[in-house]
């Protein structure tokens, strides 16, 4: 059986099954298309109707292996409306605490999270009074503070203005040197500057997954410069082009074992 | 994180109108208490009802902050020790303001001039009063996780305040009553029993809003989703066995205790509780030329008033705080009154009523005016003395002394 997530009478994810390793993976798609579905199902936010998720070998089904795939993952979510009473450094320690970790490593984690995504010196600066772009970028300390082995990113860039995108990016890049980073996108750049891997979903169906250059190979193939074009704008737009688009990408997909979602990267922890 | 979340609290912001309830409910009310310090103590526990909406708002309120982060807390490792450092912060605010009210009461009993320290049972009445502003600040975050809505913060604090309403008029009111007291509360104390019940149940209730709103978010239908609502129907269970031990003690919290009480003066003697001491004399003097008419018609009189007895002990009379601290107009009231056993039912009886309001009527002839309806007074007592009207006051003392016995 393949992964199957209903909404209700609407069916998000129908019918998957995907490997995911190491560096950075950008699902792309309209909206509806199953990417933030897909996230929530890794962060172990959502139940599959059919199928398995695993993530570094654990299934999400008894509370030590949730605990432990929790303890392994970093989510930012679409919309993290959180704490804006808290300071900044109080924000990203209070996500080191959900996390279990010890008051001992505590601070200096927070600290090195901090680092990572420059805000050190917005330390006792409240969530409240940020922009929207820093706040992500505190979300995103949040989310890398306990060191996990996969960070799930939805739309982080989303919100952000085109100059701090350039810093987030890049900031990304930094973070996913040494794991596994699964973002979410409506935008053709974050396929462009960021992807190693890409996977278009449409309708809850993998439409594509391969390289950013087999995406764009693909649309070459067709021969049909609007094609390619459509292709790229399928994350931006959601008409009935983007799908056809989806649909004749949908050839370079590569199915593996069916019905299952799985994170194999090794050493997570 | 305790520490963060203190400094954090949406309490902060709320501590002025909590302090200022407080305040409102010690200044604004009759002192009377300042005297004695159960009294004392006990009445101010009755703020809980005041404060403890409020607190429950306060934390409905963080529950809603909870619940609009509630992506960030699912997928952390400890959400049960989320809920209780949430909960926990909010109440330790509360409690600070309690406290500082309970001080203060202590300074103005303190002032009033009564002597000693707040024996152990008083301030044990404190802790059912502390649990239940514990057990309405975790059914505040319950319902702000569960509503998940700005509004929940006030709907929690008027929601909680109209329970405890309804409860002090018609439910039971164990459930709810911590303390309050119109009256002088020598010779009684807390039983144990229901306030050790009222502790207990005040706990499961904590437990239980703390284990639902921590709940770890494992996959609904999995045997782990199931196992994590094991612990909150736990909770549940102790909710319900605690509320029914607590009701099946019944409703009274208090019951009689020894007092330790100076004597003053003889015939009678006036024995009070050590706050009253510098007022006995006063009293004493009071209720002489009353006790004198009595004796001259040939009444026994009481040899003793004292605080902590009931009425109608003949030998020895009740002596009400209010009389004791210049109330003296009511001495010859309290003379009466001392007679009348408490299971007299001279409210249900109008001939009871009309020996009632004779004997007072004669009893302040030519002293205080006192209104006491002309028409419900016997003709005997109109006129002047003479031997046949002291003989309706010997038989009719003796008519009310034996009533309800």
């Amino acid at each position: 059986m393949d992964l199957v997530v209903r909404h209700g009478r609407r069916v998000a994810i129908d019918g998957i099954s995907l490997e995911l390793g190491q560096g950075i993976v950008v699902l792309a798609g309209p909206n509806g298309s199953g990417k933030t579905t897909l996230l929530r199902l890794l962060a172990t936010l959502r139940r599959p109707s059919h199928g398995q998720v695993s993530v570094a070998g654990l299934a999400p089904t008894s509370a030590r292996s949730l605990r432990e795939i929790r303890r392994r993952t970093g989510y930012l979510s679409q919309d993290p409306r959180q704490h804006g009473h808290l300071r900044v450094g109080e924000a990203v320690e209070y996500a080191a605490w959900l996390k279990g970790m010890p008051r001992q490593t505590r601070t200096t984690r927070v600290l090195e999270a901090l680092d990572a995504v420059d805000l050190s010196r917005w330390k006792e600066r409240r969530l409240g009074e940020l922009s929207g772009g820093t706040r992500r970028r505190v979300h995103l300390a949040q989310a890398l503070v306990h060191g996990p082995g996969v960070l799930l990113l939805d739309e982080p860039t989303t919100g952000v203005d085109a100059e701090h995108r350039v810093e987030f990016r890049a900031l990304l890049r930094r973070v996913a040197t040494d794991r596994l980073v699964i973002l979410s996108t409506h935008l053709t750049e974050d396929i462009e500057l960021l992807a190693e891997r890409v996977i278009v979903l449409d309708h809850g169906r993998v439409a594509f997954d391969g390289t950013p250059e087999g995406l764009t190979d693909m649309g070459n193939k067709e021969g049909n410069k609007e094609a390619n074009n459509e292709a790229n704008n399928e994350a931006e737009g959601d008409g009935p082009a983007d799908r056809a688009a989806s649909e004749r990408l949908a050839q370079g997909s590569r199915p593996i074992e069916r019905g299952l979602l799985a994170v194999v990267q090794r050493d997570l922890s | 994180m305790i520490r963060t979340a203190l400094r954090r609290s949406a309490a902060l912001p709320a501590l002025p109108v909590l302090l200022a309830i407080v305040a409102a409910h010690i200044a604004l009310r009759p002192r009377l208490w300042a005297h004695e310090w159960f009294w004392a103590i006990y009445q101010f526990n009755f703020v809980t009802i005041l404060i403890g909406p409020l607190l429950a708002g306060v934390a409905a309120w963080e529950g809603w902050r909870c619940s609009a982060a509630a992506d960030l807390l699912d997928t952390g490792a400890q959400p049960r020790r989320v809920a209780a450092v949430t909960w926990l912060a909010t109440l330790l605010w509360g409690l600070l303001v309690f406290v500082v009210g309970l001080v203060s009461v202590g300074i103005i009993v303190r002032v009033a001039g009564t002597p000693g320290a707040p024996p152990l049972a008083a301030l044990a009445s404190v802790l059912p009063a502390m649990g239940l502003l514990a057990a309405e600040c975790a059914v505040g975050l319950l319902i702000g996780w569960w509503v998940r809505h700005v509004l929940a913060a006030p709907a929690a604090a008027v929601g909680c305040f109209l329970l405890s309403l309804w409860l002090y008029v018609s439910g039971p009111t164990v459930l709810i009553e911590v303390g309050g007291a119109s009256g002088s509360m020598i010779g009684v104390s807390v039983r144990v029993g229901p306030a050790l019940a009222q502790l207990a149940y005040f706990a499961a209730v904590v437990l239980l809003a703390v284990l639902l709103v921590g709940r770890p978010r494992p996959w609904s239908g999995t045997p782990a989703a199931l196992a994590s609502l094991a612990p909150a129907a736990t909770a549940g269970v102790l909710v319900l066995g605690t509320a029914s031990i607590l009701v099946a003690q019944g409703p009274n919290r208090l019951q009689p205790a020894p007092e330790a009480l100076v004597c003053v003066g003889t015939a009678p003697q006036v024995c009070v509780s050590a706050g009253y001491v510098r007022y006995a004399a006063g009293a004493r003097a009071a209720l002489l030329p009353y006790l004198s008419r009595l004796t001259e018609a040939g009444v026994p009189v009481p040899a003793k008033f004292a605080q902590d007895v009931n009425p109608g002990g003949l030998t020895v009379g009740p002596i009400e705080s209010t009389l004791l601290l210049g109330r003296v107009d009511g001495a010859g009231f309290a003379v009466i009154n001392s007679y009348l056993s408490k299971k007299c039912p001279i409210d249900q009886d109008p001939s009871l009523q009309t020996e009632w309001n004779g004997m007072i009527s004669w009893l302040y002839a030519g002293s205080v005016p006192i209104s006491v309806d002309d028409a419900s007074i016997p003709s005997i007592v109109r006129g002047p003395q003479t031997p046949a009207q002291l003989a309706w006051v010997k038989a009719t003392m003796a008519h009310l002394a034996a009533c309800g016995r």
